[in-house]
């Protein structure tokens, strides 16, 4: 099971965490609970998807810890609308996704990851992490507009990859 | 909820993404959970019931109750060196200008010729001393020697003592009284305080797996400064303390240690400890003082002092020390830990030499000879905190300042003394994956 799943789950807590040290530890904590916890599984749903809630859950209590972790208040700059369309993601590896991903801020790389990549509702995220769902609107509409400055700056900082964006979407 | 492209993209990207872990590691801190677990256990069981049994050896081995008693012979030098060079006096606190000096020079002579008689006559010829590392002490001729002649003593409130054609009015009655009490004492307590700087250097192994149970151990070596600062809780001690310098040497030690991490954030730490403390006696002492004799009436006299010690030598005090305390890690952030650690330090004094000066500045060379291995055994309560900085999986730093109350008891010639030191070491440690 470790061999099976490790990586599943170590991508999960390391999109949640974005620190490599910080997502072995709950990778291993993962596991653990797993261990404890596998009479509990139902096999109702998927083995996967079990799991996969139960390192998103860990990595979020992981996150609690952290004393940075609900800045939700942090100013945003605004950026161009109509950008976002300009942007061709396929370019972006996975590496390259993460990368992003880590220098979102915590509150907003959850929100991100629970609604874009995890697929949650509004009504889940908010009774996950104890929040209004207005709340949770607020936030990932932040978290894209962050994202997308991220990658603004990405791009301008990295002129191959910018020429490489310029030539295609010319 | 709706996603666009580029959102679409990166959660199939990020579905798909399977980083690989450091799967070594994984299994490692996993294999707790795994069958052979209790055929671990009791590999590691083993390992501990060796560490102890090979502490319980070293300390047999080093217990002064194992090593051959010896009587020393009582060397009396101060006799020899203790010179009065000079004396004025005032007689009844009234003053003779001119001639003073004459009378002064007379009495002067004769209270040395006859203190030396008394000396001879209450010095011992053996002195057994059980084990002690600095301290300062009456021995049972001084005692008989003050009380013999206290019936002579007529002491003066106030005394004018000529210092360069200059008075200097000094009220004497304060340092009479305090010989009086140290004469009168028969169980002296003196409280020496002493701090100790002392970084050691540690290498400590880091957990397989902070979450789970798991042994811990580190070893150290260690160099510092003893600073002995005497701060007497009777009023005796200070007649020789503030008279008296002495300094140590650099301290040093090894430190093993072994620690069982449980329930997460609380851990059990023993070990064993061996301490070197040195504390130096200055060869030379130089000092003029005004004082009364209180062999005398109502004599006070200006004395300059020059004791020339040949080569004292070194006070030598070693311990080995066995804590068992217990531990909280309070605060865990990503790269910080800070844990609170509480428990109790058996010290057992192995093996002591030196000399002790008393009250006369008289020297009593001694080493272990108590013969009563359970007369060397002190405490210490300790309290420390320990601040980990975990700079990656492998490597981390941390900062370990350990406050400990010592306290001795111990008999010397007949006399109970009591110790007390406050000690502060600082270890800086390594923590490494080994």
């Amino acid at each position: 099971m470790v061999d099976t799943y490790a990586s599943k789950l170590y991508g999960i807590c390391l999109r949640y965490l974005g620190d490599e040290f910080e997502a072995n530890d709950v990778l291993q904590e993962c596991f653990i609970k797993i261990f404890k916890n596998i009479s509990l599984y139902e096999h109702t749903g998927s083995f996967e998807g079990w799991i996969s809630r139960i390192a998103v859950n860990t990595s979020l209590m992981a996150l609690r810890k952290r004393k940075n972790r609900m800045r939700f208040l942090e100013p945003l700059k605004e950026i161009e609308n109509g950008f976002i369309d300009s942007i061709v993601e396929s370019d972006l590896n996975e590496m390259e996704i993460l990368s992003m991903l880590k220098k979102l801020p915590d509150h907003y790389r959850v929100i991100f990851n629970l609604a874009i990549i995890e697929g949650y509702s509004h009504s889940e995220i908010a009774e996950k992490l104890d929040i209004p769902e207005s709340t949770s609107r607020t936030k990932l509409t932040r978290a894209r507009k962050k994202m997308q400055e991220i990658y603004i700056k990405e791009m301008k900082t990295n002129p191959i990859d910018l020429k490489k964006e310029i030539k295609r979407t010319t | 909820m709706e996603l666009n492209n580029h959102e679409q993209i990166i959660k199939e990207k990020m579905q798909s993404f399977r980083p690989e872990p450091d799967k070594d590691a994984l299994w490692e801190s996993l294999s707790q959970y795994v069958p052979q677990e209790p055929q671990k256990k009791k590999k590691r069981l083993w390992f501990f019931l060796v560490f102890l049994s090979l502490t319980g050896l070293v300390v047999l081995l080093l217990m002064p109750g194992n090593q051959k008693n010896e009587k020393i012979p009582f060397k009396n030098k101060s006799n020899n060196t203790g010179t009065i060079n000079e004396t004025k006096k005032i007689v009844d606190g009234k003053i003779n200008k001119g001639i003073a000096e004459t009378k002064i020079e007379t009495i002067g002579i004769n209270a040395k010729t006859e203190m030396q008689k008394k000396a001879k006559k209450y010095s011992h010829s053996t002195i057994e001393i059980s084990k002690n590392p600095i301290v300062f002490a009456l021995n049972k001729a001084n005692q008989e020697e003050n009380n013999a002649s206290k019936s002579h003593e007529q002491f003066v409130e106030k005394s004018i003592v000529l210092n360069n054609h200059s008075q200097i009015e000094m009220t004497k009655r304060e340092s009479i009284n305090t010989l009086e009490n140290l004469s009168n004492k028969l169980n002296l307590l003196y409280t020496n305080e002493v701090v100790s700087l002392n970084p050691t250097i540690t290498i400590e192994n880091f957990p397989k797996n902070k979450y789970l149970n798991y042994f811990a151990w580190n070893v150290g070596v260690g160099i510092g400064k003893v600073d002995h600062s005497y701060d007497p809780g009777n009023t005796g001690s200070e007649v020789f303390t503030k008279y008296f310098e002495s300094d140590t040497k650099p301290s040093w030690n090894i430190d093993i240690g072994m620690s069982y991490h449980f329930a997460k954030r609380v851990y059990i730490c023993s070990g064993i400890q061996f301490e070197q403390l040195v504390t130096r006696l200055h060869p030379k002492w130089d000092r003029i003082r005004d004082e009364q004799n209180p062999y005398y009436n109502g004599l006070t006299q200006r004395v300059q002092s020059k004791l020339e010690y040949e080569a004292i030598g070194h006070n030598y005090q070693n311990v080995l020390d066995i804590p068992l305390s217990i531990g909280l890690r309070t605060v865990e952030t990503r790269v910080l830990s800070l844990s609170l650690e509480a428990g109790y330090v058996l010290n057992i004094f192995t093996y002591s030499k030196g000399v002790i000066v008393d009250e006369k500045f008289k020297l009593h060379y001694y080493t272990n000879t108590s013969g009563n291995p359970y007369g060397n055994f002190g405490g210490a309560w300790l309290l420390s905190a320990k601040l980990d900085y975990k700079i990656n999986d492998n490597v981390g730093f941390y900062l370990n300042p350990v406050f400990s109350k010592r306290s001795i008891n111990y008999e010397f010639s007949g006399y109970k003394f009591k110790e007390k030191y406050s000690n502060f070491d600082i270890k800086v440690g390594i923590r490494c994956k080994i």
